[in-house]
């Protein structure tokens, strides 16, 4: 998996400034007081070292975590079926996520296709629970499916039969476990995908009223 | 005597240091604790996704329906008169369009000369190591193998979409998006010849509806969208015009293999009026985006 914490980019001032404290110090080389040149020497790669940490540290600082999970369900979220002709559909979204949080995703279905979604998401976020969703109908938010209703299957399958916009709805209880009595004082934060994969589906037919 | 002093600096600056990072500390988990506080005051975080044009091709070539007459994709000379950064976004949604449809409807010729300047525009919007050389060489490979081609070509549509999210550049995908859509109606709405409620694409442009709630919604969600605020009023506009549009009971006879069906209950039906109006508010949008 392609983590973008590959791609921090770092001041180019960082690299830039070092020719320069060189430079000084070699300047200083010309200072008839060799002790006193020691130590300034010593005391400009200590300063130096000091900024520099700090520098990395902001920089480090800047990197958006919530990009780390960009295109987690291409890898982690899988149908537990090997089904034939389902493609991947470009609605598949994934994000950081921490528990006791829900999100909401709205997607649109086109009549006379299969659908199936898969929810994943990190095992430390997880810590051994599962996943709940809600399909409900993206105008009325009629509920449509729940799967607590079915003891937590992970993924759900459907054929479309009137092109629609759906809304899912994900969520994972607040955290109650050895986290907390560990004596961490934020949740854990990771990465929840949900795939979605499509296809013509194999019988249609419908009349109208 | 050196020593002690190099002893006393480094000392001092180990100190100094310690004091620098546990201010640090205590900064990071002020942010952590105002970042679950507001986390914890929305609770929910929203999505909106766009369908891929390619999906709405699909759908049309499985109705059987082709471009029966001379489609007027954007020209390629055109490149030249986007000059700033939202019609140079907005231009690449609508260029890569051009690509798909070229390549689902076999317009193999013109492949590589979109190819050529979504190249250009993808340097000019920051995504030029998603359309490469190496990605020529794939597409020039595949020339002859439709299907080969069609998933090169999505890639390159995927490729950016991702690259531009992964670099947080929102406002820009946002505008990637709303090109690439419009393009991808108003070339249906030039596919169907005129009019005919029996007509399967009229159905499909009747069903861009959902889409659009999801495009204006997606505006909602982005930082600094103000500076889209023309672009969004007039997708506004024409989402007026999708809203005059009926919906009407239908009974389902699917019979699918795993017994969960959604949808059925009712579908849009267009008329002709509304199909002459939102097709030339579509044109209209269309002519402003690519300076026609």
């Amino acid at each position: 998996m392609q983590l973008n914490i590959l791609n921090i980019d770092f001041d180019p001032q960082l690299s830039f400034e070092k020719p320069n404290i060189t430079s000084s110090v070699n300047t200083q080389n010309s200072n008839p007081r060799p002790m006193n040149n020691s130590f300034k020497n010593t005391s400009l790669l200590v300063i130096m070292f000091i900024l520099s940490f700090n520098l990395l540290n902001a920089q480090s600082k800047q990197f958006d975590t919530r990009k780390m999970c960009f295109d987690f369900h291409s890898y982690y979220c899988k149908f537990e079926e090997k089904l034939i002709n389902f493609d991947y559909n470009a609605q598949s979204r994934s994000t950081l996520f921490r528990r006791g949080e829900t999100s909401e995703m709205y997607f649109i279905a086109y009549k006379g296709y299969d659908y199936r979604l898969s929810f994943c998401a990190q095992e430390d976020l997880l810590e051994g629970q599962k996943i709940a969703f809600f399909i409900r109908n993206g105008k009325t938010k009629e509920l449509i499916y729940e799967n607590s209703s079915e003891n937590f299957p992970q993924e759900f399958e459907f054929s479309c039969t009137s092109s629609t916009r759906i809304l899912v709805e994900v969520s994972l209880p607040p955290e109650t476990g050895n986290k907390l009595k560990a004596g961490n004082k934020f949740e854990y934060k990771g990465c929840l995908g949900v795939l979605i994969e499509s296809r013509r589906s194999p019988s249609t037919g419908f009349s109208r009223k | 005597m050196l020593k002690n002093i190099r002893l006393s600096t480094l000392i001092v600056s180990s100190l100094l240091m310690m004091a620098m990072q546990s201010c640090k500390n205590a900064e990071t988990e002020k942010e952590q604790a105002e970042e679950t506080e507001q986390v914890n005051d929305e609770q929910r975080q929203r999505f909106f996704q766009i369908p891929a044009p390619t999906e709405l091709f699909e759908l049309l070539k499985l109705e059987g329906i082709k471009p029966g007459k001379k489609i007027n994709l954007n020209p390629i000379g055109n490149l030249s008169k986007y000059n700033d950064s939202q019609s140079k976004a907005l231009n690449f949604g609508v260029y890569t369009t051009n690509l798909l449809f070229c390549s689902a409807f076999n317009q193999k010729t013109e492949v590589l000369k979109y190819f050529e300047n979504l190249k250009q525009l993808a340097e000019d919007i920051g995504i030029s190591n998603v359309i490469t050389d190496q990605t020529l060489t794939r597409i020039e490979k595949n020339l002859n193998n439709n299907d080969s081609l069609d998933v090169i070509t999505n890639d390159v549509f995927f490729e950016a979409s991702d690259n531009l999210e992964r670099q947080g550049k929102q406002d820009v995908l946002i505008l990637v998006v709303t090109g690439s859509w419009i393009e991808g109606v108003y070339l249906a709405t030039q596919m169907a010849d005129k009019f005919n409620s029996e007509n399967e694409i009229m159905q499909r442009i009747a069903e861009q509806k959902f889409s659009l709630e999801n495009l204006i919604d997606y505006y909602n969600t982005i930082p600094n969208a103000e500076m889209h605020e023309e672009i969004k009023n007039k997708l506004v506009s024409l989402m007026d015009a999708f809203e005059s549009i009926t919906e009407v009971q239908i009974e389902a006879n699917a019979n699918p293999e795993n017994g969960k069906t959604i949808g059925a209950g009712s579908e849009l039906r267009i008329t002709e009026n509304q199909y002459i109006e939102i097709s030339k508010i579509i044109a209209n949008l269309r002519a402003f985006i690519t300076k026609q």
